[in-house]
C-alpha cells in the first residue's frame, strides 16, 4: 500500500480557491486531508455539505429515459442529447459554476451554434456587478492587497462562516499583512445583515436592516457623505452614522457582498447603490468591492462573458447579441426555451417550484457527477469526473486570478470538458 | 460550552468545608471549572437532600470530556474548519512563518494547531504558552473562534 501525498493542492469548494492543501492518497481514496475546511473535506469526501457522515449518490452509468431512466453506454447517450439539442429551436444552457473554465468555453461556443440561451448559475446579481464596475471605474484588489493593506472590513448579505468559512483566516480579516503586522488587532470589521449571525459577534458594528430594503440603506450612507438629510430613513440610523463616521477615517476599505443582496426584484438596485457608494467613497479614501462566489469557479464564467462577448450578461444569441437578462427574466422568460443542457447545477432544487415545474415539461440533458433532484427529470444524464478532483481544469478565484486545478484522484468518469467537447462535435 | 463561574458552582455546594474531597467548598467549585473533579467527588451530594444540587452541577457541567494539559476542549460538532485559530496562534507563527499570513502550516511544519480532515487538532500541546508555567495566559484561539468550538477551562 503506497501513500501519494499531493501538496499546495487547490480546493475546488468556494470562490477563496484555497491552495495550500495538503492532500494524502491511498489506494486511490482521500487518507487525510490538511488545511482544508468543512465545506472543502465534503467536496473532496464526496459527502454532503456540512454533513461529512452522508455520502452523496454518484451517477454511475450515462442514463436514457424510456419510460423510466436505464441505463445505457456513452455513445448512446451523447447521440440523444445531440439530437434533443438539434431539434430544439432554442436551448437553454444553464449551471457552469462547478465547471473548469475549458468547459465553459465549449459550453458557450455549444449556445452560440445552436442560436441558444447561456445562463450561469447566480447570474443576475454577479452580472449586475460587473455591469456597475464597467460604468465606473475599476475598485478591484487581489485578496493578498486587501489582507496586506485592508484596515476596515465590511461584509454586506453574506455570511462568511458559512459560505466560504477559510476566508476570515486567509484573505481578511486576521491574516498579519505587511503593513498590518499585528492581524486582527489592526483591523476592524462591519456586518449588514437582515438576521444577526455569527459575524454580530466577530464584528464592531452590525447593521440589521429590513429584508429587501438593502439600497435604502446604502442610499442613507451615501445621503451622510454628502451631508444631506436622512431623516426620511426608518432603519438604524446610529449604526449607519457610526459606520460612515469610520469608513471616511480609514486609509484602505473592502467591502465583500453576497447572495444576501440577490433579492428578488432588488438585486440590480443594491448592486448599483453599493458601487455608487463605493464611488464616493473613493472621494475622501481608498475602497475595493468584490463579491463572495459560493460555487469555486463563478468568476471564471463571468470572465468567460466578458473576454468572448464584451459584457458579463448572460447571452441570448437567438436574437444575434447579447442581451439583458437578469435571473427575474430567466425565469419570466422561460417558456421560450424549448430544451435544456444544465451542467453541474440543480435548477429543480434553486429554481422557485413553479418555474421548475416547467422544466419537467421540456427535454433535458443533465451533466453531474452526483444525484440530484433534477437527475430524475432528465432525459439524458451523463455521469461525470469532479472537476478539480478527479479532473484538471482551470479556475478563477473571486479576485480574478486563475489558479490551475490538480488531479488527485484516478476516475472511470470522463471530464465534463469532454463530455461538452463529444455534444460540440457532432452539432 | 457556556462559561461557568466559580460563585454560580458554589451555591450549589453544601459549603460545609469538610475538606472530605480535600479541598474547600470553594477549592472544590475552582476544580469542577478546571474539570480536574467531576461533582460526585463530594461525598455530601451523592445524599438524597441534595440530589437535585448533584443534577443541576452535572447539567451545567455537561457530560465529561477530554480536556488537553492546557485546557483545550474542542467541540468537533461546532468547528467548520475555518483555522482563524491555526491563524491568530502565535506560537504556531514562530514555528512556521507563513501561518501567520493566513497559509495553512506545510505538511512537515510542526505547529500547535492545525486543521486536520476539516476539524481543529492540538498536535503538539506541550508547545502551547498555556502548557508553560512561566508563559502568560493566551486564550487567543478560543476568543477569537467564531463557532465557540474551542473552550479552555
Amino acid at each position: 500500500m503506497s501513500e501519494i501525498l499531493y501538496e499546495s493542492v487547490v480546493c475546488p469548494s468556494c470562490g477563496c480557491l484555497c491552495d495550500d492543501i495538503d492532500v494524502v492518497v491511498e489506494e486511490n481514496r482521500v487518507k487525510s486531508i490538511r488545511n482544508v475546511c468543512e465545506w472543502g473535506i465534503n467536496k473532496f469526501l464526496f459527502t454532503k455539505k456540512f454533513t461529512s457522515n452522508v455520502r452523496r449518490g454518484r451517477v454511475e452509468k450515462p442514463m436514457i429515459r424510456g419510460k423510466t431512466l436505464v441505463e445505457t453506454n456513452y455513445e448512446t447517450a451523447i447521440s440523444m442529447a445531440v439530437d434533443i439539442l438539434k431539434g430544439s429551436k432554442k436551448p437553454l444552457i444553464y449551471g457552469l459554476t462547478n465547471s473548469g473554465y475549458n468547459a465553459q468555453k465549449i459550453a458557450l461556443n455549444i449556445a452560440r451554434r445552436l442560436k441558444g440561451l447561456f445562463e450561469p448559475r447566480g447570474a443576475a446579481l454577479l452580472s449586475s456587478y460587473y455591469a456597475a464596475m464597467g460604468d465606473s471605474n475599476f475598485y478591484v484588489a487581489p485578496l493578498e492587497e486587501i489582507r496586506n493593506n485592508a484596515d476596515l472590513i465590511i461584509y454586506w448579505g453574506c455570511n462568511p462562516i458559512h459560505s466560504t468559512p477559510r476566508h476570515l483566516a486567509r484573505y481578511s480579516v486576521y491574516p498579519r499583512g505587511r503593513c498590518k503586522e499585528r492581524g486582527s488587532q489592526d483591523r476592524v470589521v462591519f456586518a449588514v445583515d437582515v438576521a444577526e449571525n455569527e459575524m454580530g459577534k466577530l464584528s464592531r458594528q452590525f447593521l440589521q436592516v429590513e429584508r429587501g430594503t438593502d439600497f435604502l440603506a446604502m442610499e442613507t450612507m451615501m445621503k451622510l457623505l454628502r451631508g444631506e438629510s436622512i431623516e426620511d430613513y426608518k432603519g438604524d440610523i446610529v449604526s449607519i452614522e457610526n459606520m460612515v463616521k469610520y469608513m471616511t477615517k480609514v486609509s484602505y476599505g473592502a467591502i465583500f457582498f453576497g447572495l444576501g443582496l440577490s433579492g428578488k426584484d432588488s438585486a440590480k438596485r443594491n448592486v448599483e447603490n453599493l458601487m455608487a457608494l463605493v464611488k464616493e467613497l473613493n472621494s475622501k479614501t481608498r475602497f475595493v468591492i468584490l463579491p463572495l462566489y459560493d460555487d469555486f469557479n463563478t468568476s471564471g464564467v463571468i470572465q468567460l462573458l466578458i473576454r468572448e462577448l464584451k459584457s458579463p450578461m448572460p447571452a441570448d444569441f437567438s436574437c444575434d447579441q447579447a442581451v439583458n437578462h437578469s435571473m427575474n427574466t430567466l425565469l419570466e422568460n422561460l417558456h421560450e426555451v424549448d430544451a435544456a443542457l444544465v451542467v453541474g447545477e440543480d435548477p429543480f432544487w434553486s429554481f422557485p417550484s413553479e418555474k421548475s415545474d416547467f422544466l419537467k415539461e421540456i427535454p433535458m440533458v443533465l451533466i453531474d457527477p452526483f444525484w440530484t433532484r433534477t437527475t430524475n427529470k432528465c432525459q439524458v444524464v451523463f455521469p461525470t469526473a469532479v472537476t478539480g478532483i478527479e479532473a484538471e481544469g482551470v479556475a478563477y478565484r473571486m479576485d480574478g486570478l486563475p489558479l490551475k486545478l490538480k488531479k488527485v484522484l484516478e476516475s472511470e468518469y470522463p471530464s465534463d470538458e469532454s463530455i461538452l467537447g463529444d455534444i460540440y462535435q457532432r452539432l | 460550552m457556556a462559561k461557568l463561574s466559580m460563585y454560580q458552582l458554589y451555591q450549589y455546594l453544601p459549603k460545609t468545608d469538610c475538606e472530605k474531597c480535600g479541598f474547600s467548598c470553594m477549592g472544590f467549585a475552582n476544580r469542577l471549572i478546571s474539570r480536574d473533579v467531576r461533582p460526585e467527588d463530594c461525598p455530601f451530594l451523592l445524599e438524597p437532600e441534595y440530589s437535585e444540587s448533584l443534577t443541576e452541577l452535572n447539567r451545567l457541567l455537561g457530560p465529561e470530556v477530554e480536556k488537553e494539559i492546557t485546557g483545550l476542549i474542542i467541540d468537533q460538532e461546532k468547528c467548520n474548519g475555518c483555522g482563524i485559530c491555526v491563524t491568530v496562534c502565535e506560537v504556531n507563527m514562530e514555528k512556521s512563518q507563513e501561518v501567520g499570513s493566513g497559509r495553512g502550516p506545510g505538511f512537515s511544519d510542526d505547529v500547535v494547531l492545525r486543521i486536520d480532515d476539516g476539524k481543529i487538532k492540538l498536535v503538539d500541546p506541550q508547545s502551547c504558552r498555556r502548557a508553560n508555567p512561566s508563559s502568560h495566559i493566551c486564550r487567543a484561539c478560543a476568543e477569537l473562534c467564531p463557532t465557540k468550538a474551542i473552550s479552555l477551562v
